[in-house]
């Protein structure tokens, strides 16, 4: 058995590689598969003289870097995905905004202009005036900025997860233009507004 | 038009693992374990690249349109048909010109600031 050990080692290792390769997105397996099992097995193949070195590069070099390859590509392929969906990301971003700025936009135009129109949070809860709903309505009314803020942002981000770059970490934010450009800059400011407001009135 | 104006800017700087990829695959067409090898080989050994990362560049580079696979095989008889055979392209061996040219303005900027030797072939 002690004669066995690198080599059933080695068998192992390899067949725990080819079942972690099933993490990686379905576009990469299907292209890479084959191809990193053969590597691997040239590898082993190569040094089949010194499995213990093998066996060592395997887990100390390989295995981490297939890790940390699976958390690369699947960031990529969220980031492609959030690209082909700025636009759905965008329009979702602008509902948003739009109900908010209504909501709060009736209500100081009932108090301020003395509008003669319903309370907008009855008008809105009607009936089912509970906690529940009560604490959802204000939930959005503090927190709906800052949700536009970071769908209407996060598809600009580029995360690289080292290895290719050099870094352990790098993160870029590309050029935002256009409707992005408006929705960040508003969505930013009234989140700025609300969250100083709010620590104000606890501090004071 | 200069090449190096043409080329997209988001090319150059190229990151490491793109450069070192160009720069193995300046010596022919390889298969991904040769260009592992060929990459540790002409770093002496400091670059080390696995498979995971290295086929993801691959697959990055193909789709940049910087190499792409070659269709013929050297040695068919030989070689296990799961092992796919990279190549430049057109694009590919500009960039990797560019590049080098960029790199080595920045040595030649150090040499003058003597922070390394002269090369033996400079006067």
């Amino acid at each position: 058995m002690i004669k066995d050990f690198p080599h059933r080692q080695l068998d192992l290792t390899l067949w725990i590689y080819r079942k972690l390769i099933i993490l990686f997105p379905i576009e990469y397996q299907t292209r890479f598969e084959g191809e990193l099992v053969q590597l691997i097995l040239t590898q082993m193949h190569e040094m089949e003289n010194d499995p213990r070195m093998l066996l060592t590069r395997l887990w100390v070099d390989w295995m981490p870097d297939l890790f940390v390859s699976v958390i690369r590509e699947r960031i990529i392929e969220m980031e492609n995905k959030m690209k082909t969906s700025k636009f759905v990301l965008n329009s979702a971003a602008f509902v948003i905004m739009f109900a908010w700025l209504a909501f709060v936009g009736l209500t100081e135009a009932k108090y301020f202009l003395h509008l003669p129109i319903k309370e907008p949070t009855y008008w809105l809860l009607m009936e089912s005036f509970t906690s529940l709903a009560y604490i959802s309505l204000t939930g959005f009314l503090l927190l709906a900025p800052l949700l536009v803020l970071v769908i209407t942002i996060s598809p600009y981000f580029k995360v690289n997860l080292g290895g290719s770059s050099g870094n352990l970490l790098e993160i870029r934010i590309h050029r935002v233009t256009g409707i992005s450009l408006a929705l960040i800059m508003g969505s930013g400011a009234v989140t700025l507004f609300i969250f100083v407001v709010f620590i104000g009135s606890r501090i004071l | 038009m200069n090449n190096s104006q043409s080329l997209k800017p988001n090319f150059i700087p190229l990151t490491p693992a793109v450069f070192h990829i160009l720069l193995a695959l300046s010596e022919g067409e390889l298969h991904g374990y040769k260009i592992m090898q060929t990459v540790s080989r002409n770093t002496d050994g400091q670059f080390h690249m696995g498979p995971g990362t290295l086929y993801g560049t691959i697959k990055r580079m193909g789709a940049e349109g910087l190499i792409e696979e070659s269709e013929e095989r050297p040695d068919p008889d030989l070689d296990d048909e799961r092992r796919r055979y990279y190549r430049l392209t057109e694009l590919g061996k500009i960039v990797v010109r560019v590049e080098s040219e960029r790199l080595e303005r920045l040595v030649r900027r150090a040499r003058e600031l003597r922070l390394m030797p002269e090369s033996k072939g400079e006067t």
